[in-house]
């Protein structure tokens, strides 16, 4: 009884080692453009994960996620091409206001829930998107900021390593992305993530049961908001500029359509569900112009026939085979 | 008929390879990316026809070598265009690209291209592609902001106009041209300037303030919808009687025409391309064009990206091909002068565009259709580097 969870989790650690021993070989394999698409996926995935914190624990659905990411990237770019700031200051500091923003926006948003939730992150991002679009001086208004330097990381005892080179941005990135998905492991399965899901399930039951729901809430909000600037900063350092498209409201859509396409509610899900986008993405489109079509109907097929994401299908494929392989026993 | 001289043609085509055994080489890979989806996609697709139509009067052969073009869709977007442009020079393998429209899109591929040593020949309107993100392998195949506005503010002052609005969008292209408006007139005749957002509806606030306070005509810099929209308004409210508006850069273009209202007639621009111009080069351009657009003339934008298209095969021809050698080609394209639709043009020492403009006046055609009048000939105009670095 007592050893089968511990099988599973011995499995999922093993599949986790294959799947980062993969990672590390990949340069060996892709050329720099496929290397330069595995990067956008790692950097999305992180980004959908963190909207997945929201959206898939805590039941709270933002269409504004986009705002922490760009707020970020715009941080660490000014600083890094006006102020010449290096990585180990730049990074943080942009990630520093993310939380920031979002601890403000957080107070006015939190008052609210579902589909006024929704709509009040909406209207948050789109204040932050306008303030990159239109203070020019400072942002370069829809031009952006073209020219941010690729970093170099300074270590101690004069140790300088260039991450110009793809090869050595993807395993920066790597590094950067595989810390910040254990924090969010660690995070998802501490009493305080436990707490999130009775919150999704029913507020009323777990402020009975005496927790600060809203605190909850708010600690979420700002943790999701940190993840997502993390994602914003290195897409910046991996672009080389921002703009306002950035903290668009479409990058808000996509990105928790990402979370919705893979499967809410768990990690790996929105992981799935942007690399998958950012692929059909940037392959499609090699082909034909019409690619929006394309990623259309994939929507509408998963929206019918998976409403639980791509993973929730191989979730439930499981679910259904456990039950049948119960039923047998029983008879 | 028209079957006949397609395959003479392709007879002769035929010849011509047998003849060249240097068809065997790779093809000349060229990245070309424009809108394709999207607002803007109603310039960057038939841009994108006009290259392919200069490449077909080849029949994608030069010196030998086959041509290949690429397609990609920025789809306006910075983030994208410059995915697309890493999947064109990493993927792809493009030899050069020859793309793109939107400001903000070349502001982001700029420091790649120079990065990535890929030649670029760029049809967009970015000032700091010759200034500021200057690179050796960095041309620009359209006028620049100083450019354009110049010889507008120019025109205007030639017509006697000394009391001037300046309306424009509040973008890089507009806030430029109004700095160039400002130079020429003096900022104490500028009597007032305006910036609405781009895409913005109603110009009412803005015209009922020029209406209050008459000047000697308006200088509007706005593009896309946005200039038949204004003209619309402008006549409205009746100031089409007061005051003139004067289009800088494609403000008449041909393709905006068809939207513009038949009070339209009489206001002026000055830019690259004047439809109506009688050359034989002009002749074939335009006549091309209209077998495969359903009828409709190309504007300002297609005789660029055409013209671009057309420096970079005279360049081809000039290294026999070789595009491998970047330096060659690049030398060589900095030296190439093309007759074109509108005559010569050629590239000045910063990569920049070096070509005839052209005074237009919209007035109403044979056919009832607004067109472009051709009026006097400014030559050879250059970026304006000294008065605005």
């Amino acid at each position: 009884m007592n050893t089968e969870p511990r099988q599973r989790n011995n499995a999922a650690c093993g599949l986790a080692a294959i799947l980062i021993l993969g990672m590390l070989a990949l340069p060996y394999f892709l050329s720099s453009y496929y290397l330069g698409l595995a990067i956008e996926m790692m950097i999305f995935a992180l980004f959908a994960m963190s909207l997945d914190l929201l959206v898939g624990y805590a039941g709270m659905a933002s269409l504004g996620h986009a705002a922490y990411f760009g707020v970020a990237a715009y941080t660490t770019g000014l600083l890094a091409l006006r102020l010449g700031w290096n990585v180990w200051l730049a990074l943080p500091a942009g990630v520093l206001m993310a939380a920031l923003t979002a601890a403000l926006f957080g107070l006015l948003a939190l008052r609210t829930r579902g589909s006024y939730f929704l709509m009040i992150t909406l209207a948050l991002s789109q204040v932050a998107w306008g303030i990159a679009f239109g203070w020019r001086t400072l942002t370069g208004g829809d031009d952006g900021l073209p020219d941010v330097p690729r970093p170099a990381l300074n270590l101690p005892l004069h140790l300088s390593w260039s991450l110009a080179g793809s090869t050595a941005f993807y395993y920066f990135v790597l590094v950067a992305i595989t810390v910040a998905t254990l924090l969010l492991i660690r995070i998802v399965i501490s009493p305080f993530g436990f707490a999130l899901r009775g919150i999704r399930e029913s507020e009323a039951r777990m402020l009975a049961l005496g927790y600060n729901v809203w605190r909850y809430k708010f600690v979420a909000f700002v943790l999701a908001a940190v993840f997502a600037g993390f994602a914003g900063c290195l897409y910046v350092y991996y672009n080389r500029f921002v703009s306002p498209d950035y903290l668009h409201v479409a990058r808000s859509a996509e990105v928790l359509l990402m979370v919705i396409l893979g499967g809410a509610g768990t990690l790996i899900g929105p992981a799935v569900g942007a690399a998958v986008i950012v692929l059909l993405q940037n392959l499609i489109s090699a082909y034909t112009e019409r690619w929006l079509l394309i990623l259309g109907i994939v929507y509408v097929f998963v929206a019918l026939f998976a409403p639980n994401g791509l993973v929730g299908v191989f979730l439930e494929y499981r679910a259904s085979r456990i039950k049948r392989h119960v039923k047998r026993l029983n008879s | 008929m028209r079957h006949f001289s397609i395959i003479a043609l392709l007879a002769l085509g035929a010849l011509g390879a047998s003849m060249q055994p240097a068809l065997s080489q790779e093809p000349i890979k060229i990245g070309v990316m424009f809108p394709l989806t999207g607002p803007l996609a109603s310039q960057g697709v038939p841009e994108r026809d006009a290259i392919k139509q200069a490449f077909d009067e080849v029949h994608d052969v030069v010196a030998g070598r086959k041509i290949e073009l690429i397609y990609e869709d920025s789809a306006a977007k910075p983030d994208i265009g410059l995915t697309k442009t890493k999947a064109l020079v990493e993927r792809d393998n493009v030899n050069l690209l020859l793309s793109e429209l939107v400001s903000s899109v070349g502001a982001a591929m700029a420091p790649y291209v120079a990065e990535h040593k890929i030649p670029w020949i760029s049809t967009v309107a970015l000032a700091s592609l010759t200034r500021a993100q200057k690179s050796p392998y960095i041309f620009r195949f359209v006028p620049s902001s100083y450019q354009y506005a110049l010889v507008a503010a120019n025109s205007g002052k030639k017509l006697g106009w000394k009391k001037v609005y300046f309306i424009g969008w509040n973008a890089p292209p507009a806030r430029e041209s109004y700095q160039v408006v400002k130079k020429i007139f003096g900022a104490e005749n500028v009597v007032d300037a305006m910036f609405p957002n781009v895409g913005t509806t109603d110009y009412a606030p803005y015209l009922t303030k020029m209406d209050a306070q008459p000047a000697d005509g308006i200088f509007a810099a706005m593009w896309g919808a946005d200039a038949p929209r204004i003209v619309e308004q402008w006549a409205e409210y009746g100031l089409n009687k007061k005051m003139p508006i004067f289009g800088i850069a494609s403000f008449t273009s041909e393709e905006l025409l068809t939207d513009m209202p038949p009070q339209a007639v009489g206001v002026r621009s000055a830019y690259t391309y004047c439809g109506t111009l009688d050359t034989p080069e002009n002749k074939k351009f335009v006549d091309e064009f209209k077998a495969q657009h359903n009828n409709a003339m190309p504007g300002s934008y297609m005789y660029m990206g055409y013209m671009a298209a057309k420096m970079v095969i005279a360049a081809l021809k000039d290294i026999n091909g070789k595009v491998e050698d970047k330096d060659a080609f690049i030398d060589a394209l900095s030296k190439v002068h093309v007759k074109g639709p509108m005559g010569e043009a050629s590239f000045d020492e910063h990569h920049g565009m070096v070509a005839n403009f052209y005074e237009l006046t919209v007035e109403k055609g044979a056919d009832g259709h607004l067109q472009n009048h051709c009026g006097q000939l400014i030559p050879q105009v250059r970026d304006p580097y000294a008065m605005f670095p």
